[in-house]
């Protein structure tokens, strides 16, 4: 569904992707992690466009996105979450959702008719709304929502676009226990034939919402494998996990 | 009569005349630009002043060095109370409301000099030692023009020193380039940004003293040069020396060249190189700071 | 949800009521008055797409009046044309101008975009300052009027003629009132509040700019054609940049991101410079101090503010409207 081959990026002297690679079959979920400045952010941007890198291929589901624009890469099926928040501030939650939903629906060239008259996309929208509990804060602006309100909404937008691999950076981070569990069920609730890569440092999440794991460290992979397998990882151990308790 | 070497080194000269008014006026406006994140639309204004300060002083003192002397200290004043008053609160605000306040005083400085000192155009005379010729080539050409050309390489040796040489040049380029960083370090960078401010107001009423001479001294003259100021900020990159440099050569020269070789599309070939340049470069010729 | 009657269109019915009302009861120059207002707002509204839509701050709107302008005084008397395809050919023309600039200046951002509209709109103003053929700095007199014999009206009659332009005016702000509550405006509401989560959502952001840039650019040559009938003049100095900064504050005054408030604010500008420069000669000063204030203590605008203030009170939300 995702392949990324040989991605390579560099500013200067200082390399931040080392050729990684990555392959995620059809309802794979993926856990993407490292310690601080592993570039698993800067992987994340290599996939959907945001930074371009210097060589390497990104496949999604068959389609050579390599050269492609960010827009066109999220057409092409990528819906990424960020790591801080990257919502629409000034409209409520419904219209931050409503507005996603309707670049999925690819309406933007449609401009004789009135946006409201699109019953679909008010429902599509509500139905997201619901999916990541957000059904009581609808017509609350974002700017205050609370914290964890505003990450459920973030994983909304990326959601509303249907896309084919949906990318989570950092849901959880900053969040209280309470709504990293939230957080968690939410993700644990999605559709089972979604693939999913995510960025995580809680390791709770990680092991509760994929069966395989990706190790980057110093912009290169250092493991892939199960669960386990990372876990008894005496490299992992040595690198990261030494005090994860894991 | 265009390809006669005397005729292009005169032309050369008289572009390098304005290249050096430029350079005066631009470069101060374009570290502000770069330092403070700060776009001052009445950046001509003080030039305006300049020139009238100038006259003013002038008048009382029958000098021109002395009009070159104080005006503009005058004018840094008069930029120093606008920064308390007004600049100091935009310095965080959107580009937006830089532009239209600044634009707002453009106004109020246009009407300010009307009334102080009416609609008439006037200038200020060359001092004795400037006022002749010299002769290159067989030509006959003012030497008030070179005078100003010595004045544009001194003040550009001037700065370059001080930027790369003292360690309050140090700041300051630490300052464009990272802010919050040189915070951190415990050094004052408003107070650093202060200081270029009132450098770059200084700069400005220098450049309209000096400009007063030859160009008449009248109300709207800042709107001639704000446009062709800017687009030297622009082309050069904000926030640098060398770019203010090359970006005011470039610019004075191709307007001066652009007069004589091309007079039917004149008028618009600085436009069409700053497109061309910005088309290739979005963030101008040499910006202090990488634009993403 | 919108509603049929939000408060913008109560208002600006309120507004067209009110100008048809004037157009009929005041003496010869408050007509005249009337119709420069009007067409002056239908500028500020083109500029507010750009502005308070799409978060494009251009400080060279002007030029794009001008080649409306310029199109019309050209075609209609140096080339004979009838006024109607004229001012077809002008909005056309504007449109064709504004995409080519377009295509160059929404790759841009922030200072850049103002710096490169401001220059770009100068570049316009020096080649019609310096060419001979369409006038120079002495512009081109002698442009008539659309002839509306036909439809009752007769155009030489200034009220006549402000009754014209109210029409014209009526007519754009319904369409641009349509064009914004549809899918195509949402899109630029979402690129004006955060461009990069448009495009990581799937949106090409600078072609949705340059549509935009396209349909302000036309809107812009719509309201120059009709300046220039009704002035029956076009110079240079309609494209220069101040002209473009004035518009802006206009749009600034009003309140961004809302049709009206662009309309409201251009009334206001305008009344109030016309206001001060008949106590004062020194009208720029006043109007200068007036920018900075409007600028630094009411970045909603007078009618921003005015309708924050109407979708909090009771009788606004009792009459069945929620905030829209």
């Amino acid at each position: 569904m995702l392949k990324a081959e040989v991605l390579r990026k560099s500013y200067g002297s200082l390399l931040v992707a080392n050729d990684v690679s990555l392959q995620l079959e059809k309802g794979e979920r993926r856990a993407v992690i490292g310690p601080n400045g592993a570039g698993k952010t800067t992987f994340f941007n290599l996939l959907t466009g945001e930074i371009k890198a210097d060589s390497g291929r990104v496949i999604i589901d068959g389609m050579d996105v390599s050269g492609q624009s960010s827009d066109a890469r999220a057409r092409a099926g990528l819906g990424r979450s960020f790591q801080k928040n990257n919502l629409f501030t000034d409209l409520s939650v419904i219209d931050n959702l409503s507005t996603a939903s309707a670049v999925a629906a690819r309406l933007g060239k449609v401009f004789w008719k009135p946006f409201s008259a699109f019953r679909e996309i008010r429902e599509d929208a509500e139905n997201l709304a619901e999916m990541v509990n957000l059904t009581e804060v609808l017509d609350t602006p974002v700017r205050n929502l609370s914290y964890g309100h505003q990450r459920q909404l973030e994983v909304g937008l990326a959601l509303a676009t249907k896309p084919k691999v949906l990318m989570l950076d950092e849901p959880t981070s900053g969040m209280s226990p309470e709504e990293t569990k939230v957080m968690l069920d939410l993700i644990i609730s999605l559709p089972q034939s979604l693939t999913i890569l995510i960025i995580e440092h809680d390791m709770d999440v990680v092991f509760g919402v994929t069966e395989k794991i990706t190790v980057l460290d110093y912009g290169s992979v250092l493991i892939e494998g199960s669960v386990e397998e990372v876990r008894n990882s005496q490299v992992v151990r040595k690198r990261y996990l030494g005090d994860a308790k894991a | 009569m265009y390809s006669d070497p005397t005729f292009l080194v005169i032309q050369t000269l008289n572009g390098l005349q304005l290249a050096m008014l430029l350079f005066l006026l631009s470069v101060g406006l374009s570290v502000v630009f770069g330092l403070m994140n700060i776009v001052n639309l009445a950046h001509g204004t003080l030039y305006m002043f300049g020139a009238y300060f100038g006259i003013w002083v002038y008048n009382l003192t029958e000098s021109f060095w002395a009009a070159l002397a104080l005006a503009p200290l005058g004018v840094m004043l008069l930029g120093m109370f606008f920064y308390e008053i007004l600049i100091k609160k935009l310095r965080n605000a959107p580009p937006l409301q830089q532009v239209l306040v600044t634009f707002g005083l453009i106004f109020v400085g246009l009407d300010a000099v009307r009334m102080s000192w009416g609609n008439l155009a006037t200038s200020i005379p060359k001092p004795e030692i400037f006022s002749g010729s010299v002769l290159i080539f067989g030509e006959i050409y003012p030497s008030y023009r070179l005078f100003i050309i010595g004045l544009g390489i001194l003040v550009m040796l001037v700065l370059y020193f001080c930027l790369e040489r003292t360690r309050v040049g140090s700041i300051i380029r630490a300052g464009v380039d990272d802010r919050e960083m040189v915070s951190c370090l415990g050094i004052n960078v408003d107070l650093a940004f202060f200081g270029v401010f009132c450098i770059g107001c200084y700069l400005a009423g220098l450049s309209g003293v000096v400009a007063g001479a030859v160009f008449p001294v009248e109300p709207g003259m800042d709107m001639s040069v704000l446009i062709l100021t800017l687009i030297v900020v622009v082309v050069g990159g904000l926030g640098s020396l060398k770019g203010a440099v090359v970006g005011s050569l470039m610019i004075g020269l191709a307007e001066t060249y652009g007069q004589v070789f091309i007079p039917e599309y004149a008028s618009v070939t600085i436009y069409a190189l700053m497109a061309i340049i910005l088309l290739k470069r979005p963030g101008g010729l040499f910006p202090a700071r990488a634009v993403q | 949800m919108k509603k049929l009657f939000t408060l913008d269109r109560f208002v600006a019915l309120f507004l067209i009521a009110l100008s048809l009302l004037l157009s009929e009861s005041v003496e010869y120059y408050g007509q005249e008055l009337i119709a420069e207002i009007t067409i002056l707002a239908i500028f500020a509204m083109s500029l507010d797409l750009l502005v308070g839509y799409a978060g494009l701050v251009s400080l060279g709107h002007a030029a794009f009046l001008g080649i409306g302008s310029y199109a019309t005084g050209i075609l209609t008397v140096q080339y004979g044309w009838e006024m109607f395809p004229t001012m077809l050919i002008s909005i056309a023309l504007a449109g064709l101008v504004s995409a080519l600039v377009g295509i160059f200046v929404v790759r841009l951002e922030g200072i850049f975009f103002i710096m490169i509209t401001l220059a770009v709109s100068q570049m316009f103003h020096a080649y019609f300052l310096k060419n001979r053929e369409f006038g120079g700095d002495d512009g081109m007199p002698g442009i008539q009027r659309l002839d509306l014999e036909a439809f009752g009206l007769t155009v030489f009659d200034p009220a006549d003629f402000a009754k014209f332009t109210l029409i014209v005016a009526v007519l754009v702000y319904i369409g641009l009132d349509l064009l914004m509550s549809s899918p195509f405006g949402r899109y630029l509401i979402g690129i004006h509040q955060n461009e990069n989560r448009m495009r990581s959502l799937g949106v090409p952001v600078e072609q949705y700019k340059l549509a935009i840039f396209i349909i302000a650019g036309m809107v812009a040559g719509l309201s120059g054609s009709l300046q220039a009938q009704h002035t029956g003049f076009v110079s240079p100095d309609a494209m220069f940049w101040t002209v473009s900064g004035v518009v802006l504050i206009m749009v600034i005054a009003g309140g961004t991101g809302s049709l009206v408030g662009a309309v409201v604010g251009a009334v206001i500008v305008r009344l109030l410079s016309h206001q001060i420069s008949s106590l004062t000669e020194h009208w720029m000063l006043f109007m200068g101090l007036f920018f900075i204030a409007i600028v630094l203590f009411a970045s909603d605008g007078i009618y921003g503010t005015f309708a924050k203030y109407c979708r909090r009170s009771r009788w606004w939300k009792s009459a069945g409207n929620s905030s829209d």
